[in-house]
């Protein structure tokens, strides 16, 4: 506890956790409410211009409830996961570049138990980031629906309501993973910059793969995500918008394998950033 | 006491006994007096094909002032580097306490402090959170022991402030302060006066005899011989990755006097010739540490200046100045061929 009260009280004063959670709050809003603006637009274009009946629908059904909570938790899981990149990669790389590790190690701290404690904190600092992304990703939902006048009906159905812990989980998750695969490239390469530029290019290979071998890509760890957290009748949660019934299938899992991959890939991170600090030189 | 201070407040080096000198043998021997706080023995190191050490059996007694000399690359750091577990050694052993260390035994390193090359710290947080933050990982540190070792070294004033914002004295002051957060028997600096004022590096000085005087073994590796020779009780020297002399520094200093002649520039090398007639080939040569022309160094006792002087005198060469003296300075330079 001590280790992990050190570890949460570096990232909590750190300017780059707070620099990247407002950045991510920023965009997500941004999306919501341009997405709200467009809707009008779209709906009184002449026919044949702004997309149509599809997108109109795809908006209906990423702003209306009780389906919006799983299009807000998509967009955290999904953009937000890339933020988590960041978030992970920078928390194990800093030390390096800082040469921060040499001092806890050289004070006889096991190795392990160190870089575990700074993974665990990475994950503990996402519960208040995924919370304070799901109110503001809401209230942005809230003035995207009242700007195109969809309107916030179904908000309070009980059966959403009660599922959206289930949510919160799932998307805390995904977030996990995905934080402590860059964290784990990071400690690899013991480099912040290395971890962010090696695991986002995952990242977007990833997304670009799933278009050519979707039913191998759904099972890799950013893929997997977007099947955690994908609600019968959302949108959110997918690269994949407006895809049709079959490619869905072919590029998702069911929620339980998702759950077990994703629940694999964090701890296969955690596993290897640990052997990764074991074996270190540090010579820096 | 406080590293900030020329002063100490208490306890400083003029009530502050010298530690007894502990008797130490050569190179690769042991040590007949206090127990070893750290030894090595054969201990080898290489960065791919480049050895770093080669053999390394050194000795340092509980209790002492240890000064760990060697010209630049002659394996320091990575002798510390090895003995903080940052790194693993290719061959040899290593004793902790008197107990062999291994890498399987890294909670060991609870009992030592160290600073090694520049004092690593979080510059968004202060000071007293950096120390919190480094307390955290290994030995349990009180959270009193932070500010102890903050008063200790004379930054309790800047404490709140974010160590970004520190100069490099400050910085050093704060790495001291973290070695010493675990209350640590054995003591590891590297370079530990560097960016220190004159008035810091004499209180540094100070502390460091202090906590030897308290029963801690402090090792400092240092590139400043007059610091060294001011502050060490026992001397290591290492070269190329394997130790060339090790002993007490008083015995060193005895065993290794010189004299230095000044001389008519045209004189040079007459003086020259006559003085390794006197002396032997080895035992002479120009300039050495002394910056001006004319100066011309002869080991031997210092106890035989007259002798250097007559010897000048019956080739018809007087010289112009004369000193004599023992110091680490020669000493190192003789022992590393780095003159």
């Amino acid at each position: 506890m001590r280790l992990l009260g050190g570890e949460l009280l570096k990232l909590v004063k750190r300017p780059g956790t707070w620099i990247t959670l407002g950045i991510f709050l920023g965009i997500l809003v941004l999306l919501f409410v341009a997405v709200g603006a467009s809707y009008n637009a779209i709906v009184k274009a002449p026919a044949g211009q702004g997309g149509g009946r599809e997108t109109t629908a795809a908006i209906r059904s990423l702003l209306s409830f009780p389906g919006a909570y799983a299009s807000v938790a998509g967009f955290i899981g999904s953009i937000g996961g890339l933020f988590a990149i960041v978030f992970g990669a920078s928390a194990a790389g800093s030390d390096w570049g800082w040469g921060m590790i040499k001092v806890a190690v050289s004070r006889g701290e096991s190795r392990t138990r160190y870089i575990l404690a700074k993974l665990v904190a990475v994950l503990v600092l996402l519960v208040p980031a995924v919370l304070v992304g799901a109110i503001v990703g809401l209230g942005a939902v809230v003035v995207a629906a009242s700007i195109s006048g969809i309107g916030v009906a179904g908000a309070g159905d009980p059966g959403a309501v009660a599922s959206l812990p289930s949510l919160a989980v799932r998307t805390w998750l995904a977030l996990c993973e995905q934080a402590a695969i860059g964290f784990a490239i990071a400690t690899l390469a013991r480099s912040q910059i290395a971890g962010l530029g090696v695991g986002i290019g995952i990242y977007f290979v990833e997304s670009f793969a799933a278009g050519f071998w979707p039913e191998w890509v759904r099972y890799l760890p950013f893929s997997v995500v977007n099947s955690l957290l994908r609600e019968p009748g959302s949108i959110g949660g997918g690269v994949d918008v407006g895809g049709g019934a079959a490619q869905l299938a072919r590029s998702t899992i069911d929620q339980t394998t998702a759950l077990v991959l994703v629940l694999a890939y964090l701890v296969a991170s955690a596993v290897i950033s640990a052997i990764a600090l074991e074996r270190a030189e540090i010579t820096g | 006491m406080t590293l900030a201070s020329g002063s100490p407040t208490g306890g400083g080096a003029g009530s502050v006994p010298h530690s007894p000198s502990v008797v130490a043998g050569a190179a690769g021997g042991s040590h007949t007096g206090a127990p070893l706080a750290f030894a090595t023995r054969g201990l080898r190191k290489a960065y791919g094909s480049t050895p770093a050490l080669v053999g390394l059996d050194l000795s340092v007694p509980q209790g002492i002032v240890y000064g760990f000399l060697g010209p630049n690359g002659a394996g320091k750091t990575t002798t510390i580097r090895c003995l903080l577990g940052l790194i693993r050694p290719d061959g040899g052993t290593m004793e902790l306490f008197g107990r062999p260390f291994t890498a399987r035994e890294r909670h060991r390193l609870e009992q030592v402090g160290s600073l090694v090359e520049s004092p690593a710290f979080y510059p968004y947080l202060s000071g007293r959170d950096n120390l919190r933050v480094i307390g955290s990982a290994g030995a349990a540190t009180p959270r009193r022991r932070v500010e102890e070792v903050l008063e200790l070294v004379g930054l309790s004033d800047r404490a709140g402030d974010r160590v970004g914002g520190y100069s490099m004295g400050m910085r050093q002051r704060l790495g001291i302060a973290a070695a010493l957060l675990s209350d640590p028997r054995l003591l590891v600096l590297d370079e530990p006066a560097n960016g220190l004022d004159p008035a810091g590096i004499v209180a540094m000085r100070e502390t460091l005899r202090y906590l030897a005087a308290q029963g801690k073994t402090v090792f400092v590796s240092s590139h400043i011989l007059p610091e060294i020779q001011q502050l060490a009780d026992v001397v290591g020297i290492i070269d190329r990755g394997r130790l060339v002399r090790e002993g007490p520094l008083d015995r060193m200093l005895g065993e290794t006097g010189h004299v230095r002649v000044r001389v008519p520039p045209e004189a040079t090398g007459a003086a020259r010739e006559a003085l390794e007639r006197f002396a032997g080939r080895d035992a002479v040569w120009e300039g050495a540490a002394q910056t001006d022309d004319g100066w011309i160094t002869v080991r031997v006792a210092p106890s035989r200046s007259g002798d250097v002087n007559r010897a000048l005198a019956a080739s018809g060469i007087y010289a112009t100045a004369l000193e004599s003296g023992s110091d680490l300075e020669s000493l190192f330079l003789s022992l590393t061929g780095s003159t």
